[in-house]
């Protein structure tokens, strides 16, 4: 009776949606070993009933369905089983993100958001599809970020940044510097762009949501780990039954007993230094891209605050700084940084930011009458999936290679 | 070759200068810097350095192909040959580089197929095209199947295209190099089959139900070619269509599926290049065609060029292992 008529926009939104789901679902079954390795299965066994302690959350809502189903969870299966039911619901949000996204933007801004959300799902879903990260903590991460995100975009019950702040963190401390950055920099921009009501209303989540996030980041840091030897024993039986073969002795000892792991991983500083500046050349011609766009959307602007605002956007990812400095798993900071970027863009976009959607498109055309345009698509599928310490596979081939040829480096 | 400098812009030589650094980036990607035993007619070929300098001139020659091809071929259709030109790239640059087919003798085969191929397009020089042939059979006698087969049907379609009887004189002389030089390895030793089980038949199929848009994309394109061909040409492009059945049914039977696959985009790529580029009317039209028939349903073109290259590098020549767990105890 009453047949929508599909405007243009929506069927080229379908036509990529379909696309998208047929590519993404190419890279899956490249990707994907049926494996949870022990890191992950091991987190599993971090629970709340020992304590408030770090990266417990998604132990704790483990043990929970273990207590409420009729099924006995504490086994590899059942984890594998969970592991791929997370990382189902993680892609289909990825998906209704993409959605939202080209949904929200204007049709003259369409393509530029297509190529940024195709990019966002060549590097997420290879890399949480392949075994070195399936069901790693960090997807959890992410759909926190980006539920921010879109809090902020909707701006309905933008209060509920709090609370989610807090689950952030509570999934993995390191959610402070990885994809905690997404909603402070929407929360600043918002407040940067509003009236003095809405500044009172965005300050104060703000404040909150940082306050927030710091405290119990600094209390899984320093303080949740006190009684940890006294439950250590019981903590390792469990994570034994939940693995594979065997569980992931470091992060028991750094997670329940606090042992110091800055002295082992230090070695491990050298893999980064090879590896990260190779990385850096593979990805010029995009970091090109980004400061020819970022410079342009600070050049097109006139007064202080709008510089001030996107100047914000810029840097926002140097959050990762102490991540990068201390730590050692720079493929997932990297895939952070990127995820970052491309959320807030395309956030942005959907709030339909003039200058931003200006920017993108001016820098789309830039590159699409480029006779190498399109190869800058294939580039990132050489370089996936992400790792951690070891960026990627080809970085680790090609990192050992150079050691064992000129440096001379690694002792391990 | 000043006048081949001449007829390449701004534009083709940026195209080819990213294209090589992608080249290089495929070079650290799927390069396993292992030379594995396989057969070959001279001891010089089983030789890792010597495996390097091929490897090293079929790339020179790819790239001199690929200029070659974008010299000729018409301005408006130069768009169109980037694209192919990149298709062809995400399967040559990395089909030589993982041990199973790194010093292979194919690498021979279609280092000297691909040069035969640019004096084709060039249409100078086109004799050496026999002695090459001799040569390319005698280095890697399994390659008449594939290799041998690309020349001779451009030579056929030549033949019907233009109408030129040099063109048929060619082809058979071509095709009794060939047969030449296979005869002169028998008779020198005896053939061994190089045969690489680089990736398993239930991989092969689920590979190919992954490929099969391109099944039908490519259905499409030889469709439309034979509706706009006339009687003559017609047949000329039926040796070209079935010019690939040698390679696939030696392969399937040998259970290199790996080959089986590569090379029907190997061999059907580089022929509409090749075709293209001689400013074939037919084949360069039908291309703009299908190009625009993609470019309208797909948002974004590119991904048929990097859908395959998912599957050949996170699967095929990837770094993918089941990670072995260790009991961590005390």
């Amino acid at each position: 009776m009453f047949r929508k008529e599909l405007t243009l926009k929506d069927k080229e939104i379908y036509r990529y949606m379909l696309m998208m789901i047929v590519f993404g679902f190419v890279i899956f079954v490249c990707c994907y070993q049926n494996i949870v390795r022990s890191y992950n299965s091991t987190m599993l066994a971090l629970s709340y009933e020992y304590g408030f302690t770090s990266r417990a959350l998604l132990g704790t809502i483990y043990h929970v369905l273990d207590a409420i189903l009729p099924v006995d969870m504490m086994n590899y299966s059942m984890t594998l089983l969970f592991a791929q039911i997370c990382t189902g619901v993680f892609f289909l949000f990825l998906y209704l993100f993409a959605f939202l996204c080209l949904k929200n933007c204007k049709e003259e801004y369409l393509k530029p958001c297509e190529y940024l959300i195709m990019f966002f799902m060549i590097y997420t879903i290879s890399t949480f599809s392949a075994g070195y990260n399936f069901f790693r903590v960090d997807l959890f991460m992410i759909i926190v970020g980006m539920l921010c995100a879109l809090i902020l975009v909707y701006g309905k019950a933008e209060w509920l940044i709090i609370p989610l702040s807090a689950i952030g963190v509570m999934f993995h401390q390191g959610y402070v510097f990885m994809y905690f950055n997404i909603a402070l920099v929407m929360l600043a921009y918002k407040f940067l762009s509003a009236d003095k009501k809405g500044k009172w209303k965005y300050g104060t989540i703000f404040i909150l949501s940082f306050l927030i996030g710091s405290a119990l980041f600094l209390w899984f840091e320093f303080f949740s780990r006190s009684n940890g030897a006294a439950v250590y024993d019981e903590i390792k039986r469990e994570a034994y039954l939940l693995s594979y073969n065997g569980y992931h002795i470091t992060l028991l000892q750094h997670e329940v007993l606090g042992v110091d792991l800055s002295q082992a991983e230090a070695e491990l500083h050298k893999i980064n230094i090879v590896q990260l500046p190779i990385f850096t050349l593979f990805c010029m011609p995009y970091l090109v891209i980004f400061g020819k766009f970022f410079s342009g959307l600070i050049k097109s602007v006139k007064t202080k605050v709008e510089k001030f605002k996107y100047i914000i956007v810029a840097i926002g990812s140097f959050t990762m700084l102490p991540d990068f400095i201390l730590k050692i798993d720079y493929g997932r900071w990297v895939l952070a940084v990127m995820v970052y970027y491309i959320v807030v863009i395309l956030a942005l976009v959907m709030l339909h930011d003039k200058n931003v959607e200006v920017q993108l498109s001016n820098v789309y055309s830039w590159i699409s009458k480029k006779s190498w345009g399109f190869l800058l698509v294939l580039i990132p599928i050489f370089l996936v999936p992400l790792w951690d310490i070891d960026i990627n596979g080809i970085l680790q081939d090609f990192g050992n290679r150079l050691d064992s040829w000129f440096f001379h480096w690694y002792n391990f | 070759m000043k006048k081949l400098i001449k007829k390449i812009n701004k534009k083709d030589v940026s195209f080819i200068f990213a294209l090589a650094l992608f080249a290089a980036l495929a070079i650290i990607r799927c390069f396993d810097y292992t030379l594995a035993y396989h057969v070959t007619i001279f001891s010089i070929m089983q030789n890792y350095k010597f495996a390097i300098l091929v490897t090293l001139g079929y790339f020179v020659v790819l790239f001199f192909m690929y200029l070659t091809c974008i010299a000729y071929c018409d301005e408006k259709q130069k768009r169109n040959l980037h694209y192919l030109i990149a298709f062809l790239s995400i399967f040559s640059f990395t089909m030589f580089l993982p041990a199973a087919y790194f010093g292979t003798t194919d690498v021979y085969a279609w280092l000297l197929a691909f040069f035969m191929g640019t004096l084709l397009v060039m249409e100078k020089g086109e004799w050496m095209t026999i002695p090459l042939s001799v040569v390319l059979t005698i280095l890697s006698p399994t390659s008449i199947f594939i290799c041998s087969c690309l020349i001779i049907v451009i030579l056929l379609y030549k033949f019907f295209a233009k109408n030129d009887k040099k063109y048929l004189i060619y082809a058979l002389l071509n095709g009794i190099a060939s047969v030449l030089g296979v005869l002169v390895v028998i008779v020198h030793s005896s053939i061994e089959i190089d045969i690489q089980n680089h990736i398993s038949f239930k991989q092969f199929l689920v590979v190919l139900v992954m490929l099969s848009p391109y099944l039908y994309i490519a259905l499409s394109f030889f469709a439309g070619v034979f509706k706009r061909l006339n009687d003559r040409k017609t047949k000329g492009f039926l040796f070209v269509i079935l010019g690939v059945i040698p390679s696939v049914v030696i392969n399937l039977n040998i259970k290199d599926y790996t080959r089986a696959l590569y090379y029907v985009f190997f061999y059907f790529i580089s022929i509409i290049m090749f075709l293209v580029a001689m400013k074939d009317e037919d084949v360069s039209t039908e291309l703009e065609v299908t190009k625009n028939k993609l470019t309208d349903y797909l948002p974004i073109p590119a991904i048929l060029i990097a859908y395959p290259l998912v599957i050949i590098t996170i699967w095929i020549s990837g770094f993918q292992f089941l990670l072995e767990e260790t009991l961590l105890g005390s």
